[in-house]
C-alpha cells in the first residue's frame, strides 16, 4: 500500500485539475493508496513516523523539490522508500531523478525502479542535497583530515553537497559528472561571484563553483554562531560536523535520470 | 570519479596544513603546509604554494616555495617560479620559468644523474 503526502500549496484552486488527473492515473495503474495533505498542524516528520508504525514502506511525495527534501530525514530514519510526483515548475531535483511532471510521474512510480542514495548527516539530521553557509564567511573555517580551509574575500558561499543539482540556467553536463550521491563521499563546494554581468545593471549574475574538495567528514568552525541552511529549509548553527550518514535513502527514479545515477 | 578524490583548490580559499589526496589535485589558490597526491598535481599560474610537495606527476605554472618530489614527470611552465629542490624522473623546464634550487633526476636505475640549475 502506498501512502501519498500532498504539499499544502496544492490546496490552491489552480491545482485542482492536476491533482484529479494524478489521482485518476494512479487508479488506472492500480497504485492507489491513502492520501494526506500537509497543513500547518501536520508535520511531515510525525506523519512519516506514524505511517512507518502502521507498516507503510513506500511514501510518495506530491509537491515540489522542497516537499521532497523536507521528508528525507524522517524517511531515512524509518527506512521508507520515497517516490516523488512533481507538480509545478522549476523542479530541478525531479529532472535529475528522471521524474516527469504531474500524472506522467505516476508511470515511473508504477515501474518502481529503486535506487539507493547516500545522505549527509549533521547534528543528527540527514540531508539529501546540501547544506550552505553564505553569511560572515570570513569568520569561519572548515577542517578536513589534517588541514584547514580558510575562505578568502571573494568567496560568497560554502556548501557541503551530497546530491548536487544545479541552479536554474547552470549547466548540468560536465559538472554533474564530478558529483555522485552514490560514492560514499561528500563534496565541499566553494562558490564565488560570477564575473558575467547583467547587461544593463552591470551587477554580477549568479555564482561560480570555485573549489571542490571531496571527503567523508568536514568540521565547520567559526568565531561565532553562524546559520547553516540544510536542504534549503532548515537552519542550524555552527560549529558542526558534517559526514556521510550511516543509512541510505531509497528513491524511485525514472529512465531519464542523470547518467551518473546507477 | 569512483574511488578517488578529485580536489580543486580555487582562488577563493587558502589551505593550511597537510593536503593529502589519492586523486588528482588542481591548485589555483594558496596552500601552506604540504601537498601529497598519488596522481597528478597541477599548480595554476595564480597559485601560491609554500609547501613540501609530493606527487606522481606535476605541472607547475605558479609560485612554489618548498621541495618538490615527483615520481614521474615534472613540468615547469613559463610562468612557474620555484624556490626549492626538485626530484623527478623526467623534468621539463620552459623558457621563462624561474627555478632556484637543486635538481635531482632519477631514471629508475641505481645511478642517478644530478643537475644544478640557477634561474
Amino acid at each position: 500500500m502506498y501512502y501519498y503526502i500532498y504539499d499544502s500549496y496544492l490546496s490552491e484552486e489552480k491545482y485542482e485539475k492536476v491533482i484529479d488527473r494524478v489521482k485518476t492515473r494512479l487508479l488506472d495503474l492500480e497504485i492507489q493508496g491513502r492520501h494526506e495533505k500537509l497543513t500547518m498542524l501536520k508535520s511531515v516528520d510525525e506523519l512519516v513516523v506514524d505511517e512507518a508504525k502502521r507498516g507503510t514502506n513506500t511514501i510518495i511525495v506530491v509537491g515540489n523539490d522542497k516537499t521532497f527534501l523536507k521528508i528525507v530525514d524522517a524517511a531515512a530514519k524509518n527506512n521508507i522508500t520515497l517516490g516523488y510526483i512533481p507538480i509545478g515548475v522549476g523542479n530541478l531535483l525531479a529532472d535529475c531523478l528522471g521524474l516527469p511532471p504531474e500524472d506522467k510521474a505516476a508511470e515511473v512510480i508504477a515501474a518502481r525502479k529503486i535506487v539507493s542514495f547516500d545522505l549527509g548527516r549533521v547534528a543528527n539530521q540527514y540531508f539529501f542535497a546540501n547544506l550552505t553557509i553564505s553569511k560572515n564567511l570570513d569568520r569561519l573555517s572548515v577542517e578536513k583530515d589534517n588541514y584547514k580551509i580558510v575562505p578568502q574575500g571573494d568567496c560568497v558561499e560554502i556548501g557541503v553537497s551530497n546530491f548536487y543539482f544545479p541552479a536554474e540556467g547552470e549547466s548540468l553536463d560536465r559538472k554533474m559528472k564530478k558529483f555522485s550521491a552514490q560514492d560514499q563521499r561528500l563534496e565541499l563546494v566553494i562558490k564565488t561571484k560570477s564575473e558575467k554581468k547583467h547587461w544593463f545593471s552591470r551587477r554580477p549574475i549568479g555564482q561560480l563553483v570555485d573549489s571542490v574538495i571531496q571527503g567523508t567528514e568536514f568540521r565547520i568552525k567559526s568565531f561565532e554562531y553562524l546559520p547553516i541552511t540544510l536542504d534549503g529549509y532548515k537552519i542550524i548553527k555552527t560549529p558542526a560536523v558534517v559526514d556521510v550518514a550511516p543509512v541510505k535513502l531509497k528513491v524511485i527514479v525514472g529512465k531519464g535520470r542523470l547518467s551518473n545515477i546507477n | 570519479m569512483s574511488g578517488v578524490d578529485e580536489t580543486v583548490i580555487g582562488h577563493s580559499i587558502k589551505i593550511e596544513g597537510d593536503l593529502v589526496s589519492n586523486g588528482s589535485i588542481a591548485v589555483e589558490g594558496e596552500v601552506i603546509g604540504s601537498i601529497k597526491t598519488e596522481q597528478t598535481l597541477k599548480i595554476g599560474a595564480q597559485a601560491k604554494v609554500t609547501a613540501e610537495v609530493k606527487a606522481q606527476s606535476a605541472i607547475i605554472s605558479g609560485k612554489v616555495e618548498g621541495n618538490i618530489v615527483v615520481e614521474d614527470k615534472l613540468e615547469l611552465n613559463e610562468s612557474a617560479e620555484v624556490t626549492g629542490d626538485i626530484t623527478a624522473k623526467v623534468v621539463s623546464i620552459a623558457a621563462g620559468a624561474v627555478f632556484n634550487g637543486k635538481c635531482t633526476m632519477s631514471n629508475g636505475r641505481k645511478s642517478s644523474e644530478k643537475a644544478e640549475v640557477q634561474g
